[in-house]
């Protein structure tokens, strides 16, 4: 009812500004019903429909939060939020806060990642919300990328650590949603391995891997020569048989300059209320065309994906999708560009379906260096001696689970989960790398002999 | 009560409720205390169920300090020019609603709602105060500025057709057709107010175009400025929105100096040509640019108007012939240098300056017998950096009142006075002074008045030493005041202070001078037993008495550090006119008042002149052929029956249309109980005599916000400690009765009315 309303008032209006002045015809409107916020000028139904279109510049929007499965905090406080004068962030807010928002428009996407933390917020939600959330799954607005326990790390982790930590996590999407994931999300390791690529990519089903740190002169070239986007074979053994599509992402797994709108955030937000001062929707509109028109030079397709999210954002998810919506609403009215919510998966199916070839990559991305003189290769020694903790008790965990399995697993008593699960936290890139706190690192190291002991 | 909230907090609302959710579960599982989501309406309710006797609180909380050596009483001046501007926007939005609602509030057009809502805004507690960021405080006077330029539109649109009309009091229905510029559409409410006024139907471009100047408090007025060719006439329209008649000079400024003034019966009426003082010349140059090169002198042409009340009059400026008797008398202007006295007289009032630094000495009333010494000066407190032992680094900031001590260092180079200009003549005599570089003054005596009005113009205050600097004026008399003084709340009650104490618990003094800054918007005044020493002022700022029979108020301050309260900013004021100019100081033009008066008498002048300080006469100039006036039918207009006025104790605070066919009225009793033999007594009111163009159809008295009966209001009642007492038994005026129009104020009463008018079809 209220929209058959608002359509005649806009005749009305129409009208109005056809036979008087636009000033005019604004006064009016905001005198007779800027008391009624229905019927205000500052009441716009944002259109955030939209996908792909031929013939246009797409630009995948792919709302995100990057979080860290401890580093200057433990994992369990990212999780709650405390000790937050370290660091601001709080994972449970951030679930509860994107969940809502995901409901209040059904074209809004997010892509979730860190099975630590989803697992640890699934299990406190009541079966009404994990009702909610798993039609959200369903309908393909949150969907999970990666699905690991963590994001781990690819240089200080061993093969079997980074298969267990990723059966882990994909195990309980399988089980709770019924899902596989599709796309390997490794947007902040410092390098990455070629193990990453054929077996923890291409093996487990993976369509592409996406990270966002590569070696700054690399980076410099692959955008001349449009090679950020390649085809990626990390075995030399099995070459073809294990490829898969990798990318650098265009600006780490940040949003390009001046759009980022988490809550803190210093860029502008989308001013469109002619009741206001500084309406910025025009120049809002221009930075972002002028930044896709520029990211789409530099990649093959007609398809550029933009990371919107980085660490521990969206704990007021509100915050990004209010402008998000905006700008998909004001840049598709423009025209000039096409932007739309999107996903990895989304965005890979629609590179895909260009048919066109793709430079290939061999080996890996090791080691890496963001600018002169700033080569990330301590963190491979950084804290020995939980990096030898950790390869000690992989092997003690293929133990107890084998001497579990032979006496059949148990519904009370000690169990191997909780090394396992120790074991999946510790792989993450700032974990094993050593390149967390060091109360983290404590923490880590009790998780591990917490669930040694249980082996024991 | 947990008030679990802060800054701008909630804006993920998450974070709160799903902590609260849990503390009220875990606290209340415990069961040693309960916890539950509340409000304060809760809150009270649960309080008052308890029936328990409360103690007894009077007066206000001021002066605020929220630990030793910090005192708040800093942002009671800071961002003086703002504050003079809200206020002066405050009488304006008063007038620009009367007169929307003597033409009838209009659907499209200018109105007062921008106004409204920027006065609303700028109320704000880091709005007006002073404590805001530079860039916000731009913001608040942008606003403003839009609002009055509006509301400008608005007057200046509705003068033309009062003036224009032929006023009679009549309630015919009469929808003027220029009014309906643009179809009405789309509210499916056809019916709309009448115009109230009736006038004869003319062409829109016969209606006189009206110019306001928005500058006259620096002197810059263009369409008074404009060279008044012969065969011209400068219509000078003063609308008074106070609903007593008021005879006052005003002064407007003027290039011709042959000029003559008529009333509006065509009578010539005295006038006066008076000399800008140099702190004018200066302020003027500093926005307007030096025009004297390409500009004639220009001068202040004074003339006394009778304004009806509630209503307007208008006076004709023409030229006029060489040396006739009825030409604006030139004023004699005489530099004095010299030791002695000067002497000032006005009808009933002699004033003595000292020749030598123009400090006045002496005040002299011979009506009411009031003999007084008295001493006016500048001084300026040395603003702490906070460099000190005692609460260290608390500098004296946008809130905080910090001087490094108790001195307070004169203006005036004691070796080196600039000569004294005296300018005397047939209305107003005046003496110039230039205090210092950046301290000007204007004592200003009315022939008629029995108060003394100082015009200042004080900036950029020097900073080159380094030194932020607090600004004050005092004025010392030979009043034995012991400790005692009074300053205004909000502008209408005084409360008494007592220097270096406080009635609700044993004061550690530890700062003695801002310890006892107290926030003045009215007035501030001291008394012995003969005599009362009043200061009135024009905005809202910071006054003391620190020594008997002395009163201070601050008028500027300029600081270099931030006082750490949260604006992270030094209250360093400055003006940036053009690009490539390097920015200044900010430099305040203001007035204050001053009076002395026996003891009883004082509270009718501070009453009345803070009234009209309030709310000065509006001007709006035109021109026009000298011969032909078709434009101006109705020269002189009240919208109070004939003959009325309101009592001495009453005034209009709100006239206001809020919708079609509903007004907002405000009465205000302006006297405390006991503050005036006379006029401290209950007034009553006829309603219809307000209002002799139209006709009343129902009257309701409504809360003080105006959103529901006053008879509907329940406000709980709460118990007294024994012991604590009310003073005083108070009086309040009766309710309004059904059907009747007349209605009773008891002293510091405010009536709100929602009023209905009649209308024919």
């Amino acid at each position: 009812m209220a929209e058959g309303m608002c359509s005649l008032l806009l005749l009305h209006l129409l009208l109005l500004c056809v036979v008087g002045s636009c000033e005019l015809c604004h006064a009016w409107w905001t005198q007779n019903y800027c008391y009624d916020d229905e019927f205000c000028p500052a009441v716009v139904d944002y259109d955030t429909r939209g996908g792909p279109v031929a013939g246009k510049l797409n630009v995948h929007l792919v709302s995100h939060s990057h979080d860290d499965v401890g580093w200057l905090k433990t994992v369990d406080q990212y999780y709650v939020g405390s000790n937050n004068s370290i660091q601001v962030a709080a994972v449970q807010y951030i679930l509860d806060s994107v969940i809502l928002a995901l409901q209040e428009d059904p074209n809004r996407k997010f892509i979730y990642v860190e099975q630590a933390f989803f697992q640890r917020w699934w299990r406190e939600q009541s079966k009404h919300k994990q009702r909610i959330v798993k039609r959200l799954v369903k309908a393909g607005q949150l969907e999970f990328i990666n699905g690991g326990w963590c994001m781990h790390d690819e240089a200080s982790t061993h093969y079997i650590d980074m298969i267990d930590q990723t059966t882990l996590g994909h195990r309980y999407i399988k089980k709770q949603f019924n899902k596989v994931p599709r796309i390997g999300w490794q947007i902040d390791p410092f390098g990455h391995s070629a193990i990453q690529a054929y077996l923890l990519g291409a093996e487990v089903g993976f369509d592409a891997v996406f990270f966002g740190r590569a070696d700054y002169q690399d980076i410099a070239k692959r955008r001349i020569d449009r090679t950020m986007e390649f085809v990626w074979q990390g075995s030399r053994t099995l070459g073809s048989t294990a490829q898969i599509l990798g990318g650098v992402l265009n600006n780490l797994y940040v949003p390009p300059h001046g759009f980022e709108f988490d809550i803190a955030s210093a860029d502008p937000p989308i001013q469109d209320n002619p009741l206001l001062y500084d309406i910025n929707v025009q120049e809002r509109v221009d930075s972002f065309v002028k930044l896709a028109v520029e990211q789409g030079k530099e990649f093959r397709t007609n398809h550029i994906m933009w990371t919107m999210g980085s660490d521990f954002t969206y704990e007021n998810a509100n915050t990004w999708f209010k402008q998000i919506d905006k700008l998909i609403h004001y840049v598709n009215k423009d025209g000039r560009v096409n932007a739309f919510y999107s996903t990895p998966s989304i965005y890979v199916d629609a590179n895909h379906a260009e048919n066109i070839p793709w430079p290939l990559k061999l080996d890996d991305f090791f080691p890496y260096a963001d600018r002169p003189h700033c080569y990330w290769t301590g963190y491979f020694t950084s804290r020995p001696t939980l990096k030898r903790y950790v390869r000690q008790l992989s092997a003690y965990l293929q133990v107890a689970r084998q001497l579990e399995f032979l006496i059949g697993k148990r519904k009370v008593g000690p169990t191997t989960d909780s090394l396992e699960e120790a074991m999946a936290v510790v792989q993450h890139h700032d974990g094993i790398s050593g390149t967390e706190q060091q109360h983290v690192a404590d923490d880590y190291a009790k998780r591990l002999a917490l669930g040694a002991a249980e082996v024991l | 009560m947990w008030t679990m909230g802060s800054d701008f907090t909630y804006e993920n609302a998450n974070t709160w409720f799903k902590q609260i959710d849990k503390l009220i579960h875990y606290v209340n599982k415990d069961g040693r205390v309960n916890a539950f989501y509340s409000t304060p309406s809760i809150y009270v309710d649960a309080n008052h169920a308890e029936n328990i006797p409360w103690p007894l609180k009077l007066d206000d909380f001021f002066p605020y300090a929220d630990r030793p050596h910090c005192y708040w009483t800093g942002y009671f001046t800071s961002r003086p020019t703002l504050k003079r501007y809200v206020r002066q926007l405050s009488a304006y939005l008063q007038v620009a609603r009367q007169l929307e609602f003597l033409i009838g509030k209009r659907k499209v057009g200018p109105t007062t709602d921008s106004l409204e809502e920027a006065m609303a805004v700028v109320q704000h507690h880091d709005g007006i105060s002073g404590t805001e960021q530079q860039h916000v405080a731009d913001d608040y006077a942008k606003r403003l500025a839009l609002g009055a330029a509006e509301a400008e539109e608005l007057v200046g649109s509705v003068l033309p057709i009062l003036l224009g009309s032929k006023l009679k009091a009549r309630y015919k229905k009469e929808i003027n057709s220029e009014m309906k510029t643009v179809p009405h559409v789309g509210s499916g409410n056809t019916s709309r107010s009448p115009p109230e006024i009736s006038y004869s139907p003319m062409n829109k471009d016969k209606l006189l175009k009206v110019q306001q100047c928005a500058l006259l408090n620096i002197s810059y007025c263009p369409p008074t400025e404009a060279d008044i060719v012969s065969g011209k006439s400068l219509v000078v329209v003063a609308y008074n929105s106070l609903g007593w008649a008021r005879e006052e000079l005003i002064r407007i400024p003027v290039t011709n100096s042959m000029l003559e003034v008529k009333d509006s019966k065509g009578n010539v009426i005295p006038s006066q040509l008076v000399p800008l003082s140099e702190g004018f010349e200066k302020v003027r140059n500093i926005y307007i640019g030096d025009d004297s090169q390409n500009k004639h002198l220009i001068f202040w042409l004074v003339f006394y108007v009778a304004v009806p009340p509630f209503g307007y009059n208008s006076y004709f400026v023409t030229t006029s012939m060489a040396n006739t008797p009825n030409q604006a008398s030139k004023s004699s202007v005489e530099k004095l240098d010299t030791v002695g006295d000067v002497v000032l007289k006005s009808r009933d009032l002699t004033l003595s300056l000292s020749k030598l630094n123009g400090q006045l000495m002496h005040f002299e009333n011979h009506r009411t017998k009031t003999n007084a010494s008295i001493e006016q000066s500048y001084c300026w407190y040395n603003a702490s950096d906070g460099n000190t032992n005692e609460s260290r680094l608390q500098a004296s900031g946008a809130y905080i009142f910090r001087p490094n001590s108790s001195t307070c260092f004169p203006v005036q180079d004691p070796n080196n006075y600039a000569p004294l200009k005296v300018i005397r003549g047939t209305l107003v005599d005046e003496i110039h002074q230039e205090i210092s570089p950046w301290v000007f003054q204007v004592v200003r005596l009315l022939k008629t008045s029995e108060h003394v009005e100082i015009e200042f113009v004080v900036g950029p205050i020097p900073i080159e030493d380094d030194l932020g600097k607090e600004l004050v004026t005092k004025l010392h008399t030979n009043i034995s005041s012991v400790g005692e003084f009074y300053t205004d709340s909000n502008g209408r009650d005084f409360v008494k202070r007592v220097r270096n104490y406080r009635s609700d618990w044993n004061l550690n003094v530890t700062e003695p001078v801002a310890g006892n800054y107290y926030p003045v918007n009215l007035g501030i005044y001291l008394k012995d037993n003969e005599k009362e020493a009043s200061l009135l002022v024009d905005r809202a700022i910071g006054g003391s008495s620190l020594t008997d029979g002395e009163l201070e108020v601050m008028l500027h301050r300029r600081l270099l550090h931030d006082d750490g309260r949260g604006v992270a900013e030094a209250l360093n004021e400055s003006i940036c006119i053009s690009n490539g100019e390097p920015c200044q100081g900010l430099v305040v033009q203001g007035q204050f008042f001053i009076n002395i008066d026996p003891v009883g008498n004082a509270a009718r002048w501070r009453r009345t002149q803070g009234q009209k300080i309030y709310s000065p006469l509006q001007l709006a100039f035109a021109m026009i052929p000298e011969t032909n006036h078709s434009t101006i039918t109705t020269p002189e207009f009240s919208s109070l029956i004939a003959g009325y006025e309101l009592p001495p104790n009453i005034v209009i605070i709100t006239l206001q249309e809020l919708d079609e066919k509903n007004l907002l009225l405000r009465l205000a009793h302006i006297y405390e109980a006991n503050e005036d033999a006379e006029l401290s007594q209950v007034a009553t009111i006829n309603l219809e005599n307000l209002f002799a163009h139209r006709k009343i159809d129902k009257v309701s008295e409504l809360s003080l916000s105006a959103n529901q009966l006053r008879s509907k209001m329940k406000p709980l009642k709460w118990k007294l400690e024994t012991g604590a007492q009310m003073v005083g038994s108070p009086i309040r005026g009766a309710p309004i009765k059904d059907g009747q129009f007349s209605i009773e104020i008891a002293p510091m009463e405010i009536k709100t009315l929602s009023i209905k008018f009649k209308y024919d079809n």
